[in-house]
């Protein structure tokens, strides 16, 4: 170990030691946490709901699956599906419908409420007959003492729910060759087709109904089952069925298989995170403890009208659980790519390409490639509801030590510049893209005296401008939604990640002496985020430098300045805001900071004294804006030594706190910025080793006002309101 | 429930309830928010981000991959988060500071560790992502590879983001001679 890395380590060591960190959940936190798991349980609810939809609107269209003459081209392949071995043999169809098990219901409960009591007319009085109450002994009447009885009951599944498929013709998503409960006929079987159907049967439902649900069964005697553990009393059952003229060899294919599996334990993942709905597998591997198996199927479904979206899905299955991995085919470009990590036994990376990749190659460091394998998108992909067609291009995977660069193999090269479509020009200017020879979408353009490029490196977006190697800003994106401010000579690129259903991104510049107003528009082009989430990435060209309000969909905007630095007359050194009122803190030099403000309310909007700046005595000031409908305010304290700023029992976005470092009047200092509306009060308490503060503070607002107790803070009266 | 369902003092982890996500929240969070503080040297965007980022773990608890690693996805959360230099717009836009002749003198907010307070400040120039290969590997002891995944990144830019990092380092402080060069 060196110097350096002794002395980091050391340093790390003692700073974490140095601060303080809440031993117990913030309640704010944990309700934002329940809010967000609630969330996220109520869309995994309407996607089951959606897909159930989907299932029985798939039924309903009687379509003839596709016969792959000589198999579908895949290898043999081997994994476990609901905890069911199975082997997949080279050209044969491998269904995952486990995901099906997680959104159908199985069972339905029906309560009935009774109670005794005396029934009485509309005075009060006792009627002689009484209806519908059920007399229970030694009950005299007069009082009420409801129960309740409730029977479970098992939705009709004649066929169990849906695990697996196995096949030597492509049943399409959606669909069994046992038909689906009362949603719809089995699918067709082809005159040579043979199949295995495994299903689950939860307690109260028997496997022996495979034999009649099943059409085409080739020995309805002959069905296999065993339980699955962890679930109550459920089991699996499967059989075999075949066409007329199923060759002798598919059929002891099937047969055996059937064999084999009776009697055999399973044990589920109980919560399948395939994906969400079913899917083919197209390849399988084992790398140390952690199986995987590459999926085409179904990754998601529209909330609103329930289409699905087709895609790759990566299942691992590892001793802890399954987890998966979702990439939709490539909107423009070429490829797609992702990984799973198997540990010392390296990776799995996988994806998806556009159809005119010819082939794909990982390359390590070294420069040495290798080839990928690529696989066409089976064509049942097509027949599931609102889906037009199988995606064209392919899915693709290859095993490698490490994560490597992936280079698709480019016969011929794409349009250069997609062309706008009328909505496209409606909804906002379209950034430029291009293909580069290595088959990377570089998003490009000139602005601000520069030619620009924005490439995609790993997770990240990198901006190189004037043809240089290097990036003058890295790492500007990872995940989420949001923007950035990039400096260069000229001018200040606002570069966003934003949700697809961004319409408009402007900054509207503030007048001065030499110039008026004007809005300077954003240009965007399709783009996932760090995170493979399809948005938009918007890029806007902010001339010299200045000031304005950055507005995105005509919502509320936001204060902006350029450049970040240095600081001008103006400069935004903080911003935020609820929706109701933006805020910013600006600076106009090292004695001023204000704070102004933006409502949705007019009379919340405007600009506060110069903050005060002594404020480093034992007790807080306070300044802003104290509005017609809520006062937005400054809290200036001293931080050394560093004071823990608090507001109970106020929503957590409302208090924002930054410790200010750099050299000015305010060095050494804290500033809290915190709104409350008028009629409310908000608590602040302050800790500093202990002491208080003179705190904590209650802090009403009042139209155009607010009061403190306990009495003692610097306080600077709100100026009037900006107009 | 899968009998292998990890549990966290016997309650199941597959959906919290609220004390559980309470301890949840206890066992892991202090440490993210000690990780969160040396990434960004703020110990309020370090509360901020941490928290931000136990909210995303813990809405996304039903899909993580294992669920007994609750705190490498936390970390992960964490470094995603700080090295994204994108920041929700409203609520998280970032205060501008340091650079330049604007750089702090003796302001910061922590207590004086002597002097190591140089090392402090030019960690602070370092790329978001230099800094965040530096604690990984230094101050949580991560493996190369585990740094890697904890930062979205292969094996080899880790290693180059390591040696940059340190590189620039040497650069900035005088005391620390450059590599090879033994004292």
């Amino acid at each position: 170990m060196n110097d350096l890395e002794r002395d980091l380590r050391n340093l790390f060591d003692e700073r974490s030691r140095g601060i303080d960190v809440p031993e117990l959940a913030s309640k704010t936190v944990l309700r934002r946490s329940r809010r967000r798991q609630v969330g996220t349980v109520v869309v995994g609810a309407l996607a089951c709901l959606v897909a159930v939809g989907v299932t029985a609107a798939a039924i309903g269209q009687a379509r003839h699956p596709a016969v792959i003459p000589g198999g579908n081209g895949l290898g043999e392949r081997t994994t476990s599906i609901g905890g069911v071995p199975v082997t997949a043999p080279a050209g044969w169809t491998l269904v995952d419908d486990w995901p099906l098990a997680a959104i159908l219901p199985t069972t339905s409960q029906t309560c009935s409420f009774s109670t005794t009591g005396t029934a009485v007319d509309s005075h009060g009085s006792p009627v002689e007959a009484v209806p519908s109450v059920t007399p229970t002994v030694g009950d005299s009447g007069g009082s009420s003492s409801p129960s309740q009885a409730c029977s479970t009951a098992n939705l009709g599944y004649p066929a169990g729910v849906p695990v697996l498929q196995l096949a030597n013709f492509e049943v399409p998503l959606m669909k069994t060759v046992c038909g689906l409960s009362d949603q719809g006929a089995p699918a067709a079987l082809p005159d040579d087709g043979v199949a295995v159907y495994v299903g689950m049967f939860p307690a109260g439902t028997s496997v022996s109904s495979l034999a009649t649900s099943c059409p085409g069964a080739i020995d309805p005697a002959q069905i296999a089952s065993g339980p699955m553990r962890g679930l109550s009393d459920t089991v699996f059952g499967a059989i075999a069925v075949a066409g007329p003229d199923a060759s002798d060899t598919d059929r002891a294919i099937a047969t055996k298989y059937v064999q084999n599996l009776n009697g055999v334990d399973v044990t589920p993942i109980v919560t399948p995170a395939s994906a969400a709905g079913p899917g083919y597998v197209m390849a399988t591997g084992q790398g140390g403890d952690v199986s995987w198996r590459l999926e085409a199927g179904v990754t998601s479904f529209d909330p609103q009208d329930g289409t699905p979206t087709v895609g790759a899905a990566m299942v691992t299955t590892d001793p802890s659980g399954e987890g998966s991995r979702t990439l939709e085919p490539p909107p423009s470009g070429t490829v797609n790519d992702d990984y799973v990590d198997l540990g010392a036994a390296g990776v799995v990376q996988f994806g998806t390409a556009t159809a005119h990749v010819s082939g794909i190659d990982v390359v390590d460091s070294s420069g040495n490639a290798q080839p990928a394998t690529i696989l066409p998108w089976p064509a049942g992909l097509g027949s599931l509801p609102g889906v037009a067609g199988a995606p064209g291009g392919w899915l693709w995977y290859a095993s490698a030590a490490e994560r490597e660069t992936v280079r698709p193999v480019v016969t011929s090269e794409p349009t250069a510049v997609p062309t706008p479509t009328p909505a496209d020009i409606a909804s906002g200017e379209r950034l430029q893209t291009r293909i580069d020879p290595n088959g990377d979408r570089v998003v490009y353009g000139r602005d601000l005296g520069h030619d620009w490029e924005i490439r995609r490196i790993e997770n990240s977006f990198e901006l190189f401008i004037d043809g240089s190697t290097t990036p003058v800003a890295s790492a500007f994106s990872t995940s989420s939604w949001g923007s950035t401010l990039v400096d260069v000579d000229g001018g200040t690129f606002v570069i966003g990640i934003e949700d697809p259903n961004t319409q408009s991104f402007d900054v509207t510049t503030d007048p001065t002496d030499q110039t008026p107003s004007t809005t300077i528009a954003g240009r965007w082009t399709p783009m996932r985020d760090g995170v493979g989430q399809l948005g938009r990435l918007w890029v806007l060209a902010l001339p010299g430098s200045g000031t304005g309000l950055e507005s995105m969909n005509h919502e509320l905007p936001d204060f902006v300045s350029w450049p970040s630095q240095p600081f001008h007359d103006g400069s935004v050194i903080a911003g935020g805001g609820d929706g109701t009122v933006s805020w910013a803190l600006r600076w106009h030099n090292d004695n001023c900071f204000m704070l102004l403000t933006l409502g949705t309310d007019p009379g919340d909007t405007g600009a506060s004294q110069c903050l005060p700046a002594e404020a480093t005595g034992p007790r807080p000031a306070m300044s802003g804006v104290f509005g017609s409908t809520r006062a937005t305010v400054a809290m200036v304290v001293s931080n050394r030594p560093p004071t823990t700023v608090q507001a109970p029992g106020s929503p957590k976005g409302n208090l924002q706190c930054q410790d200010i470092i750099f050299q000015s009047n305010f060095a050494g200092t804290t500033i809290c910025i915190f709104s409350v509306e008028v009629g409310q009060t908000i608590t602040i308490s302050l800790d500093q080793n202990g002491d208080p503060l003179g705190g904590p503070y209650t802090v009403s607002a009042n139209p155009g006002s607010i009061g403190i107790s306990p009495p003692g803070v610097e306080m600077q009266a709100s100026p009037e309101p900006l107009p | 429930m899968a009998a292998d369902t990890p549990t966290l003092d016997g309650r199941t982890l597959v959906e919290p309830d609220g004390s559980a996500m309470a301890e949840l929240y206890t066992r892991y969070v202090p440490s993210g928010i000690r990780l969160a503080y040396l990434l960004t040297g703020d110990r309020h965007q370090a509360e901020d981000l941490a928290h931000e980022a136990f909210v995303r773990c813990v809405g996304r608890f039903q899909h993580l991959r294992s669920h007994a690693a609750f705190d490498a996805y936390l970390r992960r959360a964490i470094v995603n988060l700080h090295t994204s230099g994108l920041r929700r717009r409203r609520t998280e836009r970032e205060w501008l500071r340091r650079e330049g002749p604007r750089a702090a003198a003796e302001t910061t907010s922590q207590r004086d560790v002597g002097e190591r307070a140089d090392l402090w400040e030019a960690l602070a120039t370092l790329p978001a992502r230099q800094r965040a290969a530096l604690v990984l590997r230094y101050y949580e002891d991560l493996s190369e590879r585990d740094a890697a995944a904890a930062l979205s990144c292969s094996l080899a830019a880790m290693k180059s983001l390591v040696a940059r990092g340190s590189e620039a380092l040497r650069n900035q402080l005088s005391t620390y001679a450059p590599e090879g060069d033994e004292r």
